[in-house]
């Protein structure tokens, strides 16, 4: 089934760097970090998400950016449908909280036939820590990873 | 334990209160600065080679 985002205006993406150049060349890394080994229950795919700027002016993220990183994740869970996805929003700068509303915006705008789901951990130590995981609806083993993530919030060592 | 559990069809909400950061958490935020240290060209790819830090590619 074709994506939503595949008839969208996006940004190159160089697979062979994780490099994605905008038009006034500013460059993004974009990496899915295989994290499976933090979850050794769960039989598929987990990458932790990130993206960062190494170079050019630090600006708001257009739809064309945003059209390219909904491009490149739907393309993961594309491959396979037990595919998971966990990001944890950097909060070194205080902005987790703009930066969490603007993925949610992001999920709600993509998600219009609900094909995926989205659990959101809030984590309250001395600071807050916002981390989310995404799922197909049609992921077999969804109630594995879930339950598996929500034991593994409350693991400490 | 949750202290508070909002469903809707396709978000769930979870808040959790814990004095210490969950040790999966701790480790993806530091394979993250990693990651971008590699990118801005301050450490190799041996180096996140030995940190076992791998990736899947998105297609």
């Amino acid at each position: 089934m074709p994506k939503r985002s595949d008839s969208l205006p996006r940004y190159n993406f160089s697979v062979s760097d994780s490099i994605i150049v905008t038009d006034s060349g500013a460059k993004y890394s974009f990496d899915l970090i295989d994290s499976a080994s933090y979850f050794p229950q769960y039989p598929g795919n987990i990458v932790s998400l990130t993206f960062d700027l190494l170079n050019g002016e630090k600006a708001p993220f257009n739809a064309k950016f945003k059209n390219t990183i909904v491009f490149l994740i739907e393309s993961y869970f594309e491959k396979d449908y037990s595919n998971v996805l966990i990001y944890v929003c950097d909060s070194t700068d205080n902005r987790h909280f703009a930066r969490n509303r603007l993925f949610q915006k992001w999920f709600d705008e993509f998600n219009t036939e609900n094909q995926y789901e989205k659990y959101d951990i809030e984590i309250d130590t001395d600071g807050i820590i916002l981390s989310s995981l995404i799922v197909r609806r049609d992921n077999f083993f969804k109630e594995l990873i879930i339950d598996s993530y929500n034991k593994q919030i409350l693991l400490e060592k | 334990m949750p202290s508070e559990n909002q469903k809707t069809m396709e978000n769930v909400k979870i808040t959790i209160k814990t004095k210490k950061v969950p040790f999966f958490i701790k480790k993806m935020m530091e394979d993250k600065e990693l990651v971008k240290s590699f990118h801005r060209g301050e450490i190799s790819k041996e180096q996140l080679d030995a940190k076992k830090i791998r990736f899947i590619t998105p297609i």
